[in-house]
C-alpha cells in the first residue's frame, strides 16, 4: 500500500516537474499550457546559552541593643540569587498559493502547478547555574534591654537554571486549476512539504553549602524577644524543548463541461475538433514529511544546605500571664527549608492536512489520480535528575511554631502528538 | 567597595536629666565590600565572586529606638534569549484526526492473598521533621509476640543502639571498679563468679530507644546517658560501704550488711 502511494506520488510529482520545467528553465509554455512551480526553503538554527555563577555570597546583619529598653530592631530581608535563563527558537511561516483558470475554448490544454516547501530547523539551549557557599546570618543581640525586640528575619539562598528550546514551523500550501473546454486537457498538481525540526535544552543548578544562621540572644533582658525566622535554601533546574509543526496541502482541479463552456457550444463534434482528442486527465500528488526530535534535561544538586535559627534567652525570665512557671517565648516562629527541584518535559506536536478534489466534466470522459502520502517521525526524550545530600534544619531555643522540610523532587515528561487528515474527493 | 559609617547622637531621654550621663550613642555601618549587589560579565553570563553586605547596628543607652528594616541582595543573572521571533505564521487548521478504537480493557487480575501479618507486629512509626521540631524520632519498641510478659529475654536480646550501648558500657567498669576498692576477704567456700553471667545478667534493660535525628537530638541523648553512669555510681559506692570495710557504726548497720549479702545470694555472716 505504501509503495503504491510513493509510485503514486512519484509519477505525479515527476509529472509535475516535467510539466513545469520549462517555466523554470525560461522557455516559453506551449500554447494553451500553463505551469506554475512554487519552491520555499526554509533552514534556521538559534543557539543560546546562560551562565551564572556566585560564589561565597554573605550577607550580615548584626543589631546589638544595650541598656536599651523597648529597642527595636526592623525585619530583616536577606537572599543570594543566581539564575541562569537561556531559550531558543526559531519560527517559520511558508504560505504558497497558486491559481490557474480555463480559457474558454472548447478544447483544453495542459495545467501544472507544483509546490514544494522545505524547512529545517535546530534549536539548543543551555543553562547553568553555580551557587558555592552563599551564607546569610542575621545576628541580634540585647543586653540589659528588656523589652527590645528585633523583627522578622527572611533569609534565602536560591539557584536557579531555566533553559528552553523550541521550533514553530507552519506550511500552507494550496493549488486549484480550473480549465474549460469539453475535451483534452490535463491538470497536474504536486505538492510536496518537508519539516525536520530539532531542539534540545539543558538546564543544570549546582548549589554547594549554602546556609542560614538567625541567632538572638538576650541577656538580662526579659520581655526582650525576636520576630519570625524564614530561611530556605533552593536549587531548581528546569528545562523544556518542544516542536511544533502543521501542514496544510490543498489542491483543486475542475475541468470541462459547466459552466465555463457547456459541451452544447462545441456541437456538432466537440471531440473532433480538439488535439490531442483525449480525455480529460486530472491528477494531484500530495506529500507531507515530517521529522521532529527534542530532548530535554534537567539536573539539580544541593549538597550541604543548612539552616540554623536560635533563641538564648540568659536571665530574663519572663511569666506568662496564664501560666506564671512558663516562661514567653524569645522567639516566634521558625520556619525552614531546603528544597532541590529538578523538572524537564520534552514534546513534539504535528498536524498534517491533506485535501484533495477533482471534478472533471465534458463530453470525452476524463481520468483522475490522486495521491497522498504524509509520514511523520517524532523523538521525545526527557531525564530530570535531582539530588540533595545532607540536608539539615537545626531550631533551638525558646521558639514558636517550627516548621521543617527538607525536599527533593524531579519531574520529567516527554511526549509526542501527531494528527493526520487526508481528504480526497473525485467527481 | 563602599564603606559608610554613620554616628548619630540623639537627644538625651526624657528620664535622664543627669547631664554626666553618658550621650545615648546610635552607631550603624553599612560596609559593601567586593562587587555590588547585581554584575553582570558577558553575553547571557553572570560570574559573582565574594560579594559581601555587612549592615551592624548598635544601640546604646537608647530606650525605644527603633532602627528601620535591613535588606541585603546579592544577585547573579545570566540570561540569553534567541533573536527577535519572526511573526507567527498562519496556524494551519486542526486536523480531524479520528480516535481509533478503544482497546478493550484488560480483566482485572485477581488480588493475591494479604500474607499473614502478626497481630502484635507494630505499624512503623513516621516520624518528620517538621512534627517533631528538634526531638528525636523514637524507635518503636519491640514487641514480645509469643513470649509471656514477665519474660524479659526479649528485652536483653534485642540489640541496643550504639548509644545506649556505650552508655552501658560506661556504667559496668564502674561498678566493677567500686568491687575493686573494697574487696572482700578471700574465703573457700565463696568462689568468684565468673564475671561474663553476670555481665550478662546486667545487660541493656533499659528501652532501646532510636537514633538521633540531629546534633540537637544527639546531645540530648548523650546527656541521658550520663545520667544513668552516675545512677550506677553511687548505687557501686553504697555496695562497697556495705560490703567491705571496717564495721559500720553499729547494729543497724551490720543488718544492712547482712541483708545485703543474702540479696547478693552469699553465705550470711554472723553479726560482730
Amino acid at each position: 500500500m505504501r509503495k503504491s502511494i510513493l509510485a503514486c506520488v512519484a509519477l505525479t510529482a515527476a509529472l509535475v516537474l516535467a510539466l513545469s520545467a520549462s517555466a523554470w528553465a525560461d522557455v516559453a509554455p506551449a500554447p494553451g499550457s500553463q505551469d506554475i512551480g512554487q519552491l520555499a526553503t526554509n533552514q534556521q538554527s538559534a543557539s543560546s546559552t546562560a551562565t551564572s555563577t556566585q560564589t561565597n555570597p554573605t550577607n550580615q546583619a548584626i543589631s546589638v541593643n544595650i541598656l536599651s529598653p523597648h529597642a527595636g530592631t526592623g525585619d530583616v530581608t536577606q537572599s543570594n540569587t543566581s539564575a541562569a535563563t537561556s531559550a531558543a527558537g526559531n519560527t517559520n511561516g511558508t504560505t504558497q498559493t497558486a491559481e490557474q483558470a480555463g480559457s474558454g475554448a472548447c478544447c483544453t490544454g495542459t495545467q501544472a502547478i507544483g509546490q514544494a516547501a522545505s524547512s529545517s530547523q535546530e534549536a539548543g539551549s543551555q543553562a547553568t547555574s553555580t551557587q558555592t557557599n552563599p551564607t546569610n546570618q542575621a545576628i541580634s543581640v540585647n543586653i540589659l534591654s528588656p523589652g527590645a525586640g528585633s523583627g522578622d528575619v527572611n533569609q534565602t539562598n536560591s539557584s536557579s537554571a531555566t533553559s528552553s528550546a523550541g521550533n514553530t514551523n507552519g506550511t500552507t500550501q494550496t493549488a486549484a486549476q480550473a480549465a474549460g473546454g469539453c475535451c483534452g486537457g490535463v491538470q497536474g498538481i504536486g505538492q510536496e512539504a518537508d519539516n525536520h525540526q530539532s531542539a534540545a535544552s539543558l538546564g543544570t543548578s549546582v548549589q554547594t553549602d549554602p546556609s542560614n544562621h538567625a541567632i538572638s540572644v538576650s541577656i538580662l533582658s526579659p520581655g526582650a524577644g525576636s520576630g519570625d525566622v524564614n530561611q530556605s535554601n533552593s536549587s531548581s533546574a528546569t528545562s523544556s524543548a518542544g516542536n511544533t509543526n502543521g501542514t496544510t496541502q490543498t489542491a483543486e482541479q475542475v475541468a470541462g463541461g459547466a459552466p465555463w463552456v457547456p459541451c452544447t457550444a462545441c456541437e456538432p463534434s466537440p471531440c473532433a475538433t480538439c488535439h490531442p482528442a483525449s480525455p480529460t486527465v486530472q491528477g494531484i500528488g500530495q506529500l507531507a514529511q515530517n521529522y521532529q526530535g527534542a530532548g530535554s534535561q534537567a539536573t539539580s544538586t544541593q549538597t550541604g544546605a543548612s539552616n540554623v535559627a536560635g533563641s538564648f534567652d540568659l536571665f530574663g525570665f519572663k511569666p506568662r500571664e496564664d501560666h506564671p512557671l512558663v516562661p514567653v517565648m524569645a522567639g516566634g516562629d521558625v520556619s525552614q527549608s531546603n528544597s532541590s527541584s529538578a523538572n524537564s518535559s520534552a514534546g513534539n506536536t504535528n498536524g498534517t492536512t491533506q485535501t484533495a478534489g477533482q471534478w472533471a466534466g465534458g463530453c470525452c470522459g476524463a481520468v483522475q489520480g490522486i495521491g497522498q502520502a504524509a509520514f511523520n517521525a517524532q523523538h521525545a526524550m526527557s531525564a530530570a535528575t535531582s539530588t540533595q545530600w545532607c540536608p539539615s534544619n537545626l531550631a533551638f531555643g525558646q521558639l514558636g511554631a517550627l516548621m521543617q522540610s527538607n525536599a527533593s523532587a524531579a519531574l520529567s515528561a516527554a511526549g509526542n502528538t501527531n494528527g493526520t487528515s487526508q481528504g480526497a474527493a473525485q467527481a | 567597595m563602599l564603606v559608610g559609617a554613620t554616628a548619630m547622637s540623639a537627644t538625651a531621654p526624657v528620664a535622664r536629666a543627669d547631664l554626666s550621663a553618658p550621650q545615648p550613642v546610635s552607631v550603624q555601618v553599612v560596609i559593601t565590600p567586593g562587587d555590588a549587589g547585581d554584575a553582570a560579565a558577558g553575553t547571557g553570563a553572570a560570574a559573582q565572586t565574594g560579594p559581601v553586605n555587612v549592615n551592624v547596628q548598635v544601640v546604646i543607652d537608647s530606650p525605644g529606638a527603633v532602627t528601620g528594616p535591613v535588606t541585603q541582595t546579592n544577585s547573579a543573572t545570566g540570561g540569553m534569549v534567541a533573536p527577535t521571533t519572526p511573526p507567527t505564521p498562519p496556524t494551519p487548521g486542526t486536523p480531524v484526526v479520528q480516535t481509533p478504537p478503544t482497546p478493550p480493557t484488560p480483566a482485572t487480575p485477581p488480588t493475591p492473598p494479604t500474607p499473614a501479618t502478626f497481630a502484635a507486629s507494630p505499624a512503623p512509626r513516621t516520624v518528620s521533621a517538621a512534627s517533631t521540631g528538634g526531638t528525636a524520632p523514637v524507635a518503636p519498641a519491640p514487641k514480645q509476640t509469643s513470649h509471656a510478659p514477665r519474660h524479659r529475654a526479649p528485652h536483653r536480646s534485642a540489640p541496643a543502639p550504639a548509644h545506649v550501648a556505650a552508655a552501658n558500657t560506661t556504667a559496668a567498669p564502674l561498678i566493677t571498679t567500686a568491687s575493686a576498692i573494697a574487696p572482700r576477704p578471700a574465703t573457700t567456700a565463696r568462689t568468684a563468679r565468673p564475671a561474663a553471667p553476670r555481665a550478662t545478667r546486667r545487660a541493656p534493660a533499659r528501652r532501646p530507644t532510636g537514633p538521633p535525628a540531629h546534633r540537637l537530638a544527639d546531645f540530648t541523648q548523650e546527656g541521658a546517658a550520663a545520667g544513668g553512669g552516675g545512677t550506677a555510681l553511687f548505687l557501686a559506692l553504697v555496695l562497697a560501704f556495705l560490703l567491705a570495710g571496717p564495721a559500720g557504726p553499729g547494729e543497724p548497720v551490720a543488718a544492712l550488711r547482712q541483708r545485703a549479702r543474702a540479696a547478693m545470694g552469699r553465705r550470711l555472716e554472723h553479726p560482730g
